[in-house]
């Protein structure tokens, strides 16, 4: 096991408001890792960080020993929390975008993950409903064999069927000596799947630890001890 | 990785861009229609409203054609960079320098593209009143002017100033394009009106430009007063201005000489303002 993700002290600062407050994390390579937290807890803003979309203030970031950059992203897949796909493209087109560029992707997973959710190929993006192209997105992401997944509320938009395919998905495809980093509220959804949870709180990381260990140790559901721990 | 992005570049303008061209091709084919049948038959009002119908729209397209070039210049480095597909492009494994570059590269083709389609439309729809022989006339002219310039003894250098105006105007679309990217670059930096932060960023960027020229032009104008260049060319700052007197033969090498320093002097700045996108996109990129 090495080490994917490290950041140290990092801290994003928007004016006098600090998204991130000097967060240490550090991630190890093949888990399942999830980022919970209240609302403006700094979840978003530690994804884009790491996808060098953000320039922190301070501190510093990671990913397989280098700083995000050209060479970091060949390896990062990301999700985000955003409708960002160019909408008068096809889902074919955007198939081949994903291959011109990445030299990790799989154009038969992804076709295969588009028949079996019914999305049709030919189809343009903003022909889509909303839940129909997070899917898509979700897909393009997935079918790519990167090092780390950076999932930005994978779910939050699509219906609950759509969120066990997903979610089989994302323990499906995710190569063996890949990580993946994935940010949610839906915790009851997610936790069965979750390695490792990471507690983020007004920007720093409160808490990280082994899924079963932390369940153990407290005696309830991650859900239940995150509603403890921020509760309003 | 510079070609695919131009792929991805070029297929996202060209729907734009290729039905606007047919359509002003298409109208100023009409007009150059309608302008022969209000020349050949009878006058009617039906052909006289028609007239200044199609005129209107053709004027109306060359307008768009213009609006929509520098618009979408404008908008494919702002929303495919900065905006919300700059989660999409920004995670690309590909250099901040080729993405300047694809856009670069794409603003400056569709520009060119834009001016040359409205020449061809006007050309369509203009030549429907040109006299028969009229492009002989005009080339004609050509020969004459060749004629003279061989005459003074010149013919062999104008080839060689005619490149250097063409590179000087297309340095002048490089630069104007790459202000545009670097005030942007710069407007992004702010966690507020980023689109008014941009726009001041033009402005200073314009005006540090206009007081490097001023500058630069005052400082040739200086070394040029009062001195007397080889036999002819004599150049004075009068009340008026410059003054100029020269014999041709001996004003070409001093027309050359200056060409290649106002070059030179725009590669620096084109240099400079790439630069400056470049490394704020790598550096400072801050997407909301």
């Amino acid at each position: 096991m090495s080490t994917i993700l490290e950041c140290s002290g990092l801290t994003k600062r928007y004016g006098s408001v600090y998204a991130l407050n000097g967060a240490d994390l550090t991630l190890e390579t093949g888990r399942i890792v999830g980022l919970l937290g209240p609302n403006g807890s700094g979840k978003t803003t530690l994804i884009k960080l790491a996808n060098g979309l953000l320039t922190p203030t301070s501190g510093t970031l990671t990913i397989d020993g280098a700083a995000p950059g050209k060479e970091t992203r060949a390896k990062v897949a990301y999700l985000p929390d955003a409708d960002y796909l160019p909408d008068w493209m096809t889902l074919r087109d955007l198939t081949g975008m994903f291959r011109d560029f990445y030299g990790d992707f799989d154009p038969v997973k992804a076709r295969e993950m588009f028949s079996s959710l019914g999305l049709d190929e030919k189809e343009r993006l903003k022909a889509l409903s909303k839940g129909n192209r997070e899917k898509t997105q979700l897909v393009l992401t997935m079918s790519r064999a990167a090092k780390l997944y950076l999932l930005d509320e994978p779910i939050g938009g699509v219906d609950p069927a759509a969120r066990d395919y997903i979610l089989r998905t994302i323990i499906g495809n995710y190569s063996e000596n890949g990580t993946v980093l994935l940010s949610t509220h839906l915790i009851a959804d997610v936790e069965n799947v979750l390695d490792e949870v990471v507690f983020l709180k007004q920007g720093q990381v409160l808490l990280h630890e082994n899924a079963d260990a932390l369940r153990e140790e407290r005696g309830k559901s991650v859900d239940a001890i995150f509603r403890e721990v921020f509760a309003c | 990785m510079l070609g695919k992005l131009l792929k991805y570049e070029f297929r996202a303008t060209a729907r734009v861009f290729l039905p606007m061209y047919a359509l002003l091709l298409v109208m100023s084919f009409v007009a150059r229609l309608v302008y022969g049948a209000q020349m050949t038959e009878a006058q009617g009002t039906l052909l006289t409203v028609l007239t200044v119908v199609v005129t209107i729209a053709v004027i109306g397209l060359l307008v768009t054609v213009a609006v929509v070039t520098l618009l979408l210049i404008c908008r494919r480095f702002w929303n495919n960079l900065l905006g919300r597909e700059g989660y999409l492009m920004n995670v690309l494994p590909v250099s901040s320098a080729e993405h300047v570059w694809a856009k670069l590269i794409a603003a400056a083709v569709w520009t060119v593209a834009s001016a040359a389609f409205s020449v061809a439309a006007l050309i369509i729809m203009l030549s429907r009143f040109a006299e028969v022989g009229s492009f002989r006339d005009f080339w004609e002219g050509l020969r004459s002017l060749r004629e003279m310039l061989r005459e003074y003894g010149v013919a062999g250098k104008t080839g060689l100033l005619l490149t250097e105006g063409v590179a000087l105007l297309l340095l002048s679309l490089l630069s104007y394009v790459l202000k545009i990217y670097a005030a942007m670059s710069i407007g992004q930096l702010a966690n507020k009106h980023r689109i008014w932060a941009s726009v001041g960023a033009y402005f200073g960027i314009g005006i540090a430009e206009s007081i490097l020229y001023s500058r630069y032009l005052m400082l040739r104008a200086i070394h040029y007063s009062g001195a007397k260049l080889g036999s002819g060319l004599h150049v004075e700052i009068t009340g008026e201005g410059l003054e100029v007197f020269d014999d041709i033969r001996t004003a070409i090498p001093v027309i050359n000489r200056e060409l290649v320093w106002m070059l030179l002097l725009g590669l620096i700045f084109c240099a400079a303002l790439f630069v400056v996108t470049e490394r704020l996109l790598k550096k400072r990129l801050n997407l909301q």
